[in-house]
């Protein structure tokens, strides 16, 4: 059962209200109560009146009013006379005495509402000398709320006004109830923002559900219809799902509609079949399961034919002057017999070999079968009534062949969407810098070696349909200073992998590293043979530049380059 | 504010009293943030109340103009007021024949002399003055330029101080009418001192109307005759500083004596003094102490009850006028908090708050015109 827990509390024995400590926030507050603190840090609230007709003025949260209507306001919305702030419980507060009671109105920040009349935008004498010694009936026009007003309706926008109870000469608040007003500049028109109250607790109405089936007794295969009929305890509209059961499976769910769920299930078996049906709980409505209902079914019985005429009961006198005919558009053979038969029922029988048809009552001197199941040719037509005795028999001649039993379905089939994977981008693209320094050289074996890293650059190979595979070619040029030249040999490149991502992508072969003072450009960087597709490759290289003997000091400058190019 | 002067003075010469050696302290009022209040004794305290903001009804209570406040000065205190910022010195209006013919030199512009004594002669204090206090009504006039807003309803009676000599408690019109005219002079055996509020006062000119008395029949003590002159609902003492005396009789405003009882107004009663009523077997109020109420029985007396004014000039609350002041129009409006209002169904009308200081509902609503008092 879904009950509020502030409910559940009150529900529980004789709970006294109001014994906390004056001013604490409303313990056990029931639906409608004023919430205290409100959202905005108010203790509590207070609605608005008419000062002149003593009606209340605050149920449409959406009314605007003017500067100089003449409100007041009081604790709660049904007592204009509620004081605000009584003795003894002093909901806004508490067990902090006051010497002063002022309406103010204030910025919408905790500083300027606690700063008193110093950070107030305006404020005027109120009292707590209502019989409760509370605020009675304070006056809550907005041009009563001092001088202050004409600039803050100059200026418009939002702000917080209400009732505070202070120390210090009005400097000091020790408590306040407040709301939000929101003020037109210019014409001083305004609205106020609603009072937060305690929600209803949602109680969970309890249900009765009784089920019926129709029928309960049929033949196997044949459906029964299950209805459910779902009542609230307390008459309100039952709004949920009923979930019905054979024994313990369910059957599936059906919405309640006016108090009834149904659901029609085929019996396909003989036997007895017991099914039930449950209201499933929710928010607002409690569970409840039917009593159970038994439906019987039974193998459907094979009616056999009654006995026929013999052939030769089939003679001059007892044609009774019947005639017959056949008609090839509906297969269907006509016996026209005397009209004193109208109305009354007959075993109706056609001959070749007996075949029974059926029993049909004579209509307008006529009985009309279907014969779609014979053969071509002649055949008898005859009926009988219930002891045997022939009334009528005649013949007619089917033109056509027998018809064979049949039905037809349509079948309906979907085909998925034909698809085909397609080649994707293919480029070289550098994630680094454009010029590389390579700095600090070191002298090893009396050579100046200076080593650096060559940055992140990214091969994208998506040609997952052609895969003509690829080559990553480097050029390097003479390294120069000036007049001085040392050669691309002196430049080795280690190639390292970063990242190779790709699904059904192949991983490339990485060239042999180049090494300082012996290589040779240009030179792959990395190979991808044919029949594969590399997905996504990052790389980086190692580099060493060593300078022959003899060549002087500086920075030397070379332009290297990588291609990519397809196979 | 009443002083008690230190000196007594001479009065056999009949001369008005000077200034000289009156302990006339530096003590200012503040001016008012807008509109000005003077006039009448009668409803100074329940205009106190109004104009500065009063919780005597349970709620607070203060008529404001749009969002300033008005400033209401008392018939008596010192000899002279400034009212306005930057405004003159000028003469207190003391009652309501003062207040009114202060309000008409203030729109006017003729020079303008209280009623109270040593106060500074044909002072100009144009636009000093906005809405007056009248316990008393006027002659109704079409197009003049006054108009007299009906406040409360009010009823005259009258104060004794004949303690527990029960004919005192009630006196008849009759009797009263000869007490006033010096031609019967006991009652209940014992010599009465008849006593009129001060000229001025609309008390005093509302009393003598209703007892049938005119200026001219009534012989003062300064004319040779018994009539001594006191403050209008003052019981204390007379105007010249002595007390009030025993076995006397004077106007006393009902809603004056609610007032004084409850605590709503400032407590001027004298020792054992005690109200009585013209009207055999209905007083003109009801409990005692601050449980003391108007009584509508005695009120609603056509002779006795009096419908009191707050007057204020007509162009500047007439909407359309080149003169109309929608502030001043809005302070003396009928609205809940406004002077104007006579409901008193919520604890924060005004008219609420005029039922504890001792006024119900005027009898006449609609307000009218009437001319400048000259």
């Amino acid at each position: 059962m879904k009950t509020s827990s502030k409910l559940r509390a009150a529900l529980v024995g004789a709970l006294t209200l109001g014994l906390m400590a004056g001013g604490a926030a409303t313990a056990f507050a029931a639906p409608g109560d004023v919430l205290n603190p409100q959202a905005n840090g108010s203790k509590g609230s207070f609605f608005l009146w008419d000062a002149n007709t003593g009606d209340y003025v605050d149920g449409n949260t959406a009314r605007v009013y003017t500067r100089d209507e003449a409100l007041i306001a009081s604790a709660n919305s049904t007592d204009v006379l509620s004081e605000i702030n009584p003795a003894a419980t002093r909901p806004v507060t508490g067990a902090t005495s006051f010497t002063q009671v002022l309406r103010f109105i204030s910025a919408k920040t905790t500083a300027d509402l606690n700063g008193g009349t110093n950070t107030w935008k305006s404020w005027s004498v109120d009292s707590a000398a209502g019989p409760n010694g509370g605020t009675l009936t304070p006056d809550f026009t907005l041009d009563a709320f001092g001088a202050g007003v004409n600039d803050i309706v100059a200026a418009g926008g939002s702000y917080y006004y209400g009732v505070a109870y202070t120390i210090n000469n009005g400097v000091t608040p020790v408590g306040a109830v407040y709301r939000e007003i929101n003020i037109t500049a210019g014409s001083g028109n305004y609205t106020v923002s609603p009072v937060e109250v305690e929600a209803p607790a949602v109680v969970a109405v309890n249900t009765t559900t009784a089920l019926a089936a129709s029928p309960t007794s049929l033949d196997a295969g044949n459906t029964t219809t299950l209805t459910a009929t779902v009542a609230a305890a307390d008459a309100s509209t039952v709004v949920g799902n009923v979930e019905f059961f054979k024994g313990a499976d369910s059957l599936g769910s059906v919405a309640v509609s006016g108090g009834i769920a149904a659901k029609t299930v085929v019996v396909g078996t003989a036997g007895a079949h017991t099914y039930s049906a449950k209201f499933v709980a929710n928010a607002n409505f409690n569970a409840s399961t039917s009593a159970d209902v038994t439906v019987t079914a039974v193998v459907p019985a094979v009616v056999m034919p009654p006995m026929a005429p013999s052939d030769n009961a089939l003679n001059a006198s007892t044609a009774h002057g019947a005639t017959a005919s056949y008609n090839a558009t509906t297969h269907a053979a006509t016996l026209t017999v005397d009209a004193a038969n109208n109305g009354s029922t007959f075993h109706t029988f056609v001959y070749s070999t007996a075949t029974y048809l059926g029993d049909f009552a004579v209509a307008g001197g006529t009985i009309t079968a279907d014969v779609s199941m014979l053969d071509a040719g002649d055949h008898k037509m005859a009926i009988t009534n219930t002891i045997g005795d022939v009334v009528a028999w005649a013949t007619f001649t089917k033109t056509d062949a027998a018809i064979d039993p049949s039905f037809t379905k349509q079948i309906n089939a979907d085909v998925a969407n034909a698809q085909t994977p397609a080649d994707g981008e293919f480029s070289l693209t550098n994630l680094s810098g454009s010029v590389v320094n390579l700095t600090n050289p070191a002298l090893v074996n009396g050579q100046s070696v200076v080593s650096g890293e060559l940055g992140n650059f990214k091969v994208t190979d998506l040609r997952q349909v052609s895969k003509p595979g690829w080559d990553l070619s480097t050029t390097v040029a003479d390294f120069t200073k000036g007049g001085d030249t040392i050669a691309k040999s002196a430049l080795g490149i280690a190639p390292k992998v970063v990242s190779q991502a790709g699904s059904g992508a192949t991983a490339p072969t990485m060239g042999a590293a180049q090494v300082s003072g012996a290589a040779v450009y240009p030179w792959d960087f990395a190979e991808l043979a044919g029949s594969a597709f590399s997905g996504v490759s990052t790389y980086n290289a190692d580099l060493v530049f060593t300078a022959p003997a003899g060549k002087p000091a500086g920075t030397y400058s070379s332009t290297l380059t990588l291609t990519l190019i397809s196979k | 504010m009443k002083f008690n002067r230190p000196l007594a003075l001479s009065v056999a010469a009949g001369m008005a009293i000077s200034a000289f050696g009156v302990a006339n302290t530096a003590f200012a009022e503040p001016v008012s943030q807008s509109y000005v209040v003077v006039g009448s004794d009668t409803l100074q305290d329940v205009l106190n109340g109004l104009a500065n903001g009063t919780s005597v009804s349970g709620a607070s209570v203060r008529s404001t103009a749009g969002t300033m406040a008005i400033g209401s000065f008392d018939a008596t205190g010192t000899t002279s007021i400034q009212t306005k910022p930057s405004g003159p010195r000028f003469g207190r209006p003391n009652g309501s024949g003062d207040g009114v013919k202060a309000l008409s030199r203030s729109i006017d512009g003729a020079p303008y002399t209280s009623a109270t004594v040593g106060s500074p002669a044909a002072v100009v204090i144009t636009g000093q003055v906005d809405i007056a206090r009248s316990s008393s009504g006027a002659t109704q006039v079409a197009d003049g330029a006054l108009r007299y807003i009906p406040f409360g309803r009010d009823a005259l009676s009258y104060a004794h101080s004949g303690g527990s000599n029960t004919a005192f408690d009630n006196i008849d019109q009759a009797t009263l009418k000869g007490l006033f005219e010096c031609t019967i002079t006991q009652v209940g055996g014992v010599t009465v001192a008849p006593v009129v509020p001060q000229s001025g006062s609309g008390t005093r000119k509302d009393w003598l109307s209703k007892i049938g008395v005119t200026e001219a029949s009534m012989p003062e003590v300064s004319e040779g005759g018994c009539v001594q002159v006191g403050q209008e609902h003052d019981t204390t003492t007379l105007s010249n500083g002595t007390p009030f005396p025993a076995n006397a009789v004077t106007a006393m405003s009902a809603a004056q004596w609610v007032a004084q009882n409850t605590g709503a107004g400032i407590n001027r009663i004298g020792a054992g003094v005690k109200i009585g009523s013209p009207v055999a077997g209905v007083l003109p109020t009801t409990g005692s102490g601050t449980a003391t109420a108007p009584n509508p029985a005695f009120y609603s007396n056509t002779t006795w009850g009096r419908d009191t004014y707050i007057v204020v000039e007509n162009a500047r609350v007439t909407v359309g006028d080149a003169k109309y002041d929608a502030n001043l129009a809005n302070v003396v409006s009928t609205a809940a908090t406004k002077l104007g209002n006579i409901t008193s169904s919520l604890p924060g009308q005004a008219g609420s708050v005029k039922k504890k200081y001792g006024f119900l509902a005027p009898t006449n609503t609609t307000p009218f015109r009437a001319a400048l008092a000259s």
